[in-house]
């Protein structure tokens, strides 16, 4: 039953996301033949194939059923320039965007868990004073400051990892590593200090509950105490925000892709955007909030599996 | 770039660390205060202020550090004067900033406090619609509507506006539903004001403080979205300066280490900016705290 209406809501976001997508093209300033084409819309048989493509002559609703019939069946439009299709784009910069998506939430976790942790256990002292002040001051970094700021220290004065560029995991091993390093910090640090402050937050609550002086009575070690009886209970929010951030993520890493010239899907939307590739974004745009969606169904879902109390709320 | 989901987050944490009253007023308060000042009167008074101008280039000196020819911060790497170019780049973030969520408080204000005090159908309806709004990734909605609208002020603001309602919207409407059910709210109900009267005389003053401490901190979110959307080229067009186009702009002498200050300076004023605008929201916060744990 709760599963049930959750599905349902899922399939009524998905179709209004959907339709707002669709209806991006009418934000265009002028006709969307000319706007797409560009300098070539004055190609009578590319325009023709525009207009039938996107099904210019009909009314809206119409249109838009047109649209997501071809969605449904695979096809999301193309580039007019190189015929490049939107599935093709995906398929070949998909695993890039969540290579790097993987490798920056592993990378925050692994820095927020034990900085939370010592945090929490001596809340106020002057080490979680530090630990606090300098995750509140990260919130206020863009990432693409963080991203310039390591490619002068690493790539220009210390040479040690290349500034740009991608290394494919078939490639180079290694290789790959090293060209993903410097986003994947970049990206990681603010995620880290988000949940840092989150985890701290919880633990410190966690940490005040009877079990935990029970523990601590019973001589159990500190480090012990920690990892097993305070961590699990007080990493719900950490799972939701981290859930949520990997949705985002597939369109958050925009920016990092395109600093570092990683061939991913960001990167695509970037360069489709400056090449006045409309339909191409639209269907970069549909993939990216679709995923976002069904990444908070999936956590919504597995929330609901960890704590029962949410289904009946 | 620090989403939405960041900025809620920040507050969220922020509740938990209340500080004691003597550090109230320290300079954890009115330096953020004193920083948000300067930077808004010089977006404000920038035609008057006596500054050289923001887009002619000085071919005498190119790319030259802070104090040189009489360029106070330098130049950068056409020789345009980098301190006009920071005080006009500031009208472009604040305005972002500032308009964008004015926007968003009203319109989002309005419809959480609809949703939050009516409750019923109402609420699902209004709820509904922002929640569509927010199944999409902020950044890319963001990016979506510039790309598609054309690249403007007007139309950066307009984008970040429209992101910004929802969680306006999600924010007031939780403040309203503690705030409904508070007994002075039953009591003015009980004495038969209106609904509109109880609202704005009873509701509305309750929420109008945890919605001003989110939305320091979303202004300080939309000014990293600016600099964000200048990276990919959808701010402003150049040649008018924003912080974002002039840490992007000189990125190259950032990356060959020729003239790292270009870039490093309105990254610097960026960061102080947002990092003010942070810590105001915190101080807020801390205030509400204290005056909802006395009541």
């Amino acid at each position: 039953m709760w599963v049930a209406r959750k599905v349902a809501r899922l399939v009524v976001v998905v179709f209004a996301v959907s339709a707002l997508t669709f209806l991006l093209t009418s934000l265009l300033p002028g006709s969307p033949v000319d706007d797409i084409l560009g300098t070539k819309a004055t190609d009578p048989v590319l325009s023709a194939q525009v207009r039938h493509d996107l099904h210019l002559g009909d009314p809206l609703p119409v249109r838009y059923v047109h649209w997501a019939d071809g969605v449904l069946h695979g096809n999301f439009g193309r580039a007019y320039n190189d015929n490049e299709k939107v599935t093709d784009i995906i398929r070949q910069r998909l695993p890039v965007t969540l290579e790097l998506l993987v490798a920056a939430q592993l990378l925050a976790l692994a820095v927020a868990v034990p900085l939370a942790m010592v945090s929490a256990y001596r809340a106020d002292s002057g080490l979680d004073r530090i630990i606090t002040a300098t995750s509140f001051g990260t919130l206020s970094i863009p990432d693409f400051v963080v991203a310039i700021v390591l490619v002068f220290v690493f790539a220009v004065r210390l040479k040690w990892l290349p500034a740009t560029g991608y290394v494919h995991l078939s490639d180079s091993v290694t290789g790959n590593l090293r060209s993903i390093t410097l986003p994947t910090i970049a990206l990681a640090l603010g995620l880290s200090a988000v949940y840092t402050r989150l985890l701290r937050a919880d633990l410190i609550a966690t940490l005040q509950e009877e079990y935990i002086l029970m523990a601590r009575a019973q001589g159990l070690p500190t480090r012990r105490i920690m990892l097993h009886h305070a961590l699990r209970p007080s990493s719900f929010s950490l799972l939701t925000v981290f859930g949520i951030n990997t949705g985002a993520l597939i369109g958050g890493t925009v920016i990092v892709e395109y600093l570092f010239a990683l061939p991913g899907m960001g990167f695509r939307l970037v360069d489709a955007i400056g090449r006045r590739e409309y339909i191409i974004v639209q269907g970069l745009v549909l993939v990216i909030a679709v995923g976002y969606v069904l990444a908070n169904f999936l956590v919504d879902l597995l929330y609901g599996m960890l704590d029962p109390r949410v289904r009946h709320a | 770039m620090p989403d939405l989901t960041s900025a809620t987050e920040v507050l969220d944490s922020l509740a938990t660390n209340a500080r004691s009253s003597s550090r109230r007023y320290g300079p954890a308060f009115w330096l953020p205060a004193v920083w948000i000042g300067i930077v808004a009167a010089g977006a404000l008074l920038a035609s008057v202020l006596p500054l050289q101008s923001p887009l002619r280039s000085d071919y005498a000196h190119v790319a030259v550090g802070p104090g040189t020819g009489g360029h106070l911060l330098g130049t950068d790497e056409i020789g345009r004067d980098i301190l006009a170019r920071l005080v006009f780049g500031a009208r472009v973030s604040l305005t972002v900033g500032v308009v964008a969520v004015a926007v968003g408080i009203v319109v989002g204000g309005t419809i959480g406090l609809l949703a939050g005090y009516y409750r019923g159908k109402v609420e699902t309806v209004l709820m509904a619609i922002v929640d569509v709004l927010l199944a999409f990734p902020a950044l890319v909605l963001v990016i979506a509507i510039t790309a598609f609208l054309g690249q403007s002020l007007r139309n950066v603001t307009v984008a970040v506006a429209i992101v910004a309602i929802p969680a306006f919207a999600r924010v007031t409407r939780g403040a309203t539903l503690t705030c409904a059910q508070r007994d002075f709210v039953t009591a003015a109900r009980g004495m038969g004001a209106t609904n509109r009267r109880v609202l704005i005389h009873d509701v509305l003053p309750n929420v109008v403080l945890p919605v001003a401490a989110f939305a320091l901190v979303v202004v300080g979110v939309a000014i990293i979205a600016e600099g964000g959307l200048a990276f990919l080229g959808l701010s402003v067009p150049p040649p008018d300066p924003s912080w974002g186009s002039m840490i992007y702009g000189a990125k190259n002498k950032l990356a060959d280490g020729t003239a790292p200050f270009i870039s490093l300076i309105p990254a610097g004023v960026m960061l102080l900016t947002v990092l003010s605008f942070n810590l105001a929201g915190d101080h807020l916060r801390t205030l509400l705290n204290v005056r909802e744990s006395t009541l």
